[in-house]
């Protein structure tokens, strides 16, 4: 049968999943420290019917070749890491990174996640938590009795205590930085982790080496950009529509075939 | 028999050829660095009886004789993403084992090497780029550093004849031949779109069905001619 049907499969494919990833992306258009994904096409193998360079039946080197692609396939999902808007809260605990940073949260299971989300909260036990009740690494605790908590850019917690003149420092928040962010793992829930590709953590302190500061009373909104994602699902829907037309034209043609025969 | 009927029928199944190259690059119209394809046809002479070909009779059916990519460029598109790279001009990307690519939508493999979706390391002047550390600079004339330290510097590379490039999955090509080396300047954050114009592969993909139509025609009329020498032809 003709093999256009099928690349052309392939194409309406592509571009479905492209519509899954926008869609994904505009539901999260207002979820705090959300990174935008990207799908990504390549072309599937080419089937070789004539080499470049073979010889013709004179004996004549050929100086182009017969090769036939078989269509498209997704390469990768890939999240965006720029930065989104930050939005004064003035909450005590919405922290924002200006950097590349990740805050790193340790999940129910004890293994590391990071994130970029700093809404963070206090729970029960006075210990730094994220919305989901996960803590932050190093693990802050804040005294019972503390009136104020202040975070300096590097990171710095103190609370003012009553009773006491001069603040004191229960902890210092670390970030965590990857070489290839776009190859983190996303779990969900904002949580990102490591992958081969993404490169192992490197940790320190706030406003070393590109981490970013933190900002004390200000959220990270989403970095999806509402009108370059209309645009983009302009362009995958069309691009699918491009694909059906295929598929209809390939289709006319066997029923053009089929009527040979009355 | 009339031959004219197996003269059309060479146009048909051409047409349904030249269907699969439209049905490819309508497929990979948002595909990073993909190249359309072109087809060309040739008309051949109708043996006469086995011998070699002879001008006689002026008949002649169709083939194809390449299908050729079109190497023209793509449109650049902003993403900001550090490892997606492209080629401003002419040149590829030099990939391992001989291969090539202008698909620089790159990532880093699980060795810590700057490499293709597809896991093929890209080469440096001095091989592999190994990428560690905690970020990556690409400046114009793609001399890669990481935390402000050069690591190398991408190999770009052309060649003469683009027609010997054998096309590979992912927008890879191989040949054998040593490439020159490139007049091109690389922009981090970009990368290269198609270069698929929707417009003129519909165009020419209508046009294409209608010639098939033509031809169904042309068989059909060759069959009325052989159904009325055979029925009607005698009857008085």
């Amino acid at each position: 049968m003709q093999r256009s049907l099928f690349i052309a499969a392939t194409g309406m494919e592509a571009q479905r999943l492209s519509i899954d990833v926008i869609s994904n992306n505009l539901a999260n258009v207002n979820t705090t420290g959300f990174k935008k994904s990207r799908a990504d096409f390549q072309e599937l193998i080419y089937q070789g019917i004539r080499e470049a360079g073979a010889s013709s039946a004179e004996g004549v080197e050929l100086p182009t070749g017969i090769q036939v692609g078989l269509g498209v396939q997704p390469a990768a999902v890939q999240k965006m890491f720029q930065q989104g808007d930050f939005v004064s809260t003035g909450n005590n605990l919405d922290l924002v990174i200006e950097g590349q940073g990740f805050f790193q949260i340790v999940k129910p299971d004890g293994e590391i996640a990071y994130t970029r989300s700093g809404a963070l909260k206090l729970n029960s036990e006075g210990n730094i938590v994220n919305s989901d009740g996960y803590a932050l690494e190093p693990a802050i605790t804040i005294p019972p009795n503390a009136l104020q908590i202040t975070i300096t850019p590097d990171g710095t917690v103190s609370v003012m205590e009553a009773g006491s003149p001069a603040p004191t420092q229960v902890g210092q928040i670390e970030l965590a930085q990857f070489i290839n962010p776009g190859g983190l793992n996303a779990l969900g829930k904002n949580l990102f982790s490591p992958t081969a590709s993404s490169g192992e953590a490197t940790t320190g302190n706030p406003g070393a080496d590109g981490l970013g500061n933190i900002n004390q009373g200000f959220l990270e909104l989403s970095n999806v950009n509402v009108v370059e994602e209309m645009v983009n699902m302009i362009v995958s829907q069309r691009a699918y529509e491009l694909n059906s037309k295929v598929v209809q034209t390939s289709d006319e043609m066997l029923a053009t075939a089929n009527n040979l025969r009355r | 028999m009339y031959k004219g009927i197996y003269i059309a029928l060479s146009g048909a199944i051409l047409k349904q050829k030249h269907m699969d190259i439209f049905a490819q690059n309508i497929a990979n119209a948002s595909t990073p660095g993909y190249k359309k394809e072109r087809i060309a046809f040739k008309d051949y002479i109708i043996p006469v009886d086995n011998k070699p070909p002879v001008v006689a009779d002026g008949r002649t059916m169709t083939e194809i004789s390449s299908i050729t990519t079109d190497f023209s460029k793509g449109s650049l598109l902003r993403t900001d993403n550090p490892l997606d790279i492209a080629v401003n001009g002419e040149g590829f990307f030099a990939l391992e084992d001989n291969r090539y690519t202008r698909n620089g939508n790159f990532k880093i493999d699980s060795e810590g090497y700057l490499a293709t979706q597809g896991d093929i390391k890209v080469l440096g002047s001095g091989g592999p780029i190994a990428v560690q550390g905690k970020k990556v600079d690409i400046n114009e004339s793609g001399e890669v550093f990481v935390d402000d330290i050069s690591v190398g510097a991408l190999n770009i590379v052309d060649f003469q004849d683009k027609g010997k490039l054998r096309k590979l999955e992912g927008g890879v090509y191989t040949t054998d031949e040593t490439g020159v080396e490139a007049k091109a300047s690389i922009s981090q954050g970009y990368y290269e779109a198609s270069n698929v114009e929707a417009v003129k592969e519909m165009v020419q993909m209508l046009t294409s069905l209608r010639e098939f139509e033509s031809y169904q025609k042309a068989i059909l009329a060759f069959d009325d001619a052989s159904s009325k020498a055979s029925n009607e032809l005698g009857k008085g």
